[in-house]
């Protein structure tokens, strides 16, 4: 059922997020033109070249937090909204119906992500591919070479690390509206109350955890075991607990919006 | 073995006690009726049994198990509110009917909505009020369930458009299934039920069939209803 459910909801969200990204692709298309020739350009011209560029940058800034908002509003109208009569009556588990919401979401946003770098990329041109180009070197000078040899590695892991990261973020949003739409008044302020109440727990808990990961090598070290810890050790060792209080959050706000969704579903 | 079978059966919101201990079964073949003024606990009673509340206390069946994601596949529910998302085109709104129940008939749908005129090809946007209402009433009879709750069916719409909707439950009605409307419009309703139930401030005040209370008592549910619930 969760493959029908993501086939339905990649529906639902193309008919809005497909155009969103094509508009940009298209303002990008458009202002590289305008890049290229703006010198040679009749005046008339040059006028439209930075309305283009304008809109492209307008349309940039905005392009992810707008398909992160309406991935939001989404699970709102879908699941806590009149929608949520006929989506949690269908027979399919809770988790489906989370899990659906949750790909379809970071896969809009990992795609809104990679358009737009697509599309700076594309009306910077060369400059733009330099100056990648020239971060990554000035990074990996300050690395040492067990570090540089697996590099390509590293980048793997930080993007696993980005993904474990979205799917956090997303699912904090949906167990705040989960818990503040299972009250019977007031539903938009309990759930930003839920959302600020369950952010400071969270991160107080996973603050600590990731103290007490640091206190735990500082004291590995003070002991002469391994006084000298590699540049990657030590990039590994705060990605894993980076990725560790980024899982434990994940989990923490799925099982909220899955308990919430099946005991506390408060539908108008 | 009943369809539904429920015992002292408590629901509260928070201080509120929306059902004090309802208890009743629904025998197939049956039409049932529950009726009661507003805020008795009709659409309490009809979420819990379609799985979109959990009771506080007693017990709820469907067809032997508690609601869940099997009693799902068993129950077509009509919510009092339009659960259809309004870009989705009435073809679309089928597919995705088809897609998640196996029991739903698609073309028979299909001839149904065609018979009335209502294009296919429209978003549900386009529709009128009416014609949305039977577009939903129709991908829910359209179910060969085991249970069907209609909850405030005939509310809102013309008097053309209720008697279609309940000239479709009875042209739907499968003697192995049982239905139960909820409703505080009688009047329009009485003609279809077989039982009602009389729900007032979320306990059961009257259970019976409709034959019994025109025989013993003399007269119509509506009449009874008024009798009873006389503000």
């Amino acid at each position: 059922m969760l493959g029908k459910m993501l086939g339905h909801e990649f529906k639902a969200t193309g008919r809005i997020m497909l155009p969103l990204l094509l508009g940009e692709a298209a303002l990008a298309v458009l202002s590289y033109f305008a890049v290229r020739f703006y010198n040679t350009m009749p005046l008339l011209l040059t006028v439209l070249a930075r309305i283009a560029i304008g809109a492209f940058i307008l349309a940039s800034v905005a392009l992810c937090f707008a398909v992160l908002i309406l991935s939001i509003l989404r699970f709102r109208d879908n699941v806590l909204g009149d929608q949520g009569y006929l989506v949690n009556t269908l027979p399919v588990g809770v988790s489906s119906i989370i899990l659906s919401k949750l790909f379809v979401a970071v896969f809009w946003l990992l795609l809104a992500a990679a358009t737009l770098a697509a599309s700076v990329l594309l009306v910077t041109g060369q400059q733009g591919f330099n100056a990648v180009r020239l971060s990554v070197e000035g990074f990996l000078s300050l690395t040492d070479a067990e570090f540089q040899a697996v590099f390509l590695e590293m980048v793997l892991e930080g993007a696993g690390l980005v993904l474990l990261s979205l799917n956090a973020a997303y699912l904090s949003f949906y167990a705040a509206m989960a818990m503040g739409y299972g009250f019977a008044t007031h539903k938009t302020f309990w759930s930003f109350v839920s959302y600020v109440v369950m952010g400071m727990i969270l991160n107080y808990f996973s603050g600590t955890l990731i103290n007490l990961a640091a206190t735990g090598w500082e004291y590995v070290g003070r002991l002469d075991l391994d006084s000298t810890l590699s540049t990657l050790t030590q990039w590994r060792m705060a990605a894993a607990a980076v990725a560790a209080s980024q899982l434990v959050k994940a989990l923490v706000f799925y099982f909220v919006t899955h308990l919430s969704l099946k005991y506390r579903l408060n539908l108008e | 073995m009943a369809i539904l079978e429920c015992k002292d059966l408590k629901k509260r919101y928070g201080p509120t006690e929306a059902l004090r201990g309802v208890s009743f079964n629904l025998e197939p073949g049956r039409i049932t009726g529950l009726l009661g003024p507003n805020g008795s606990g009709k659409t309490t009673f009809i979420k819990l049994t379609a799985g979109l509340l959990v009771q506080t206390s007693g017990m709820l069946k469907v067809c032997g198990m508690e609601p869940g994601r099997k009693t799902k596949a068993l129950v077509s529910y009509l919510p009092e509110r339009l659960d259809l998302p309004l870009w989705m085109k009435v073809e679309a709104v089928l597919d995705y009917f088809r897609s998640f129940y196996k029991d739903f008939d698609r073309d028979r749908a299909a001839d149904m909505l065609e018979g009335l005129g209502v294009p296919l090809d429209k978003p549900i946007r386009a529709l009128s009020k009416g014609t949305r209402e039977k577009v939903r009433l129709i991908c829910c009879m359209c179910r060969k369930a085991k249970l069907y709750l209609l909850d405030e069916p005939v509310g809102g719409v013309d008097p053309a458009t209720r008697d279609f909707i309940l000239r479709t439950i009875i042209a739907n009605f499968d003697p192995e299934a049982a239905v139960l409307i909820s409703t505080h419009l009688i009047g329009d309703v009485e003609k279809v039920l077989d039982d009602v139930i009389f729900l007032d401030k979320g306990l059961v005040k009257l259970q019976s069939s409709v034959d019994a209370i025109r025989q013993e008592r003399g007269c119509d549910v509506d009449t009874l209803f008024r009798e009873v619930f006389r503000c």
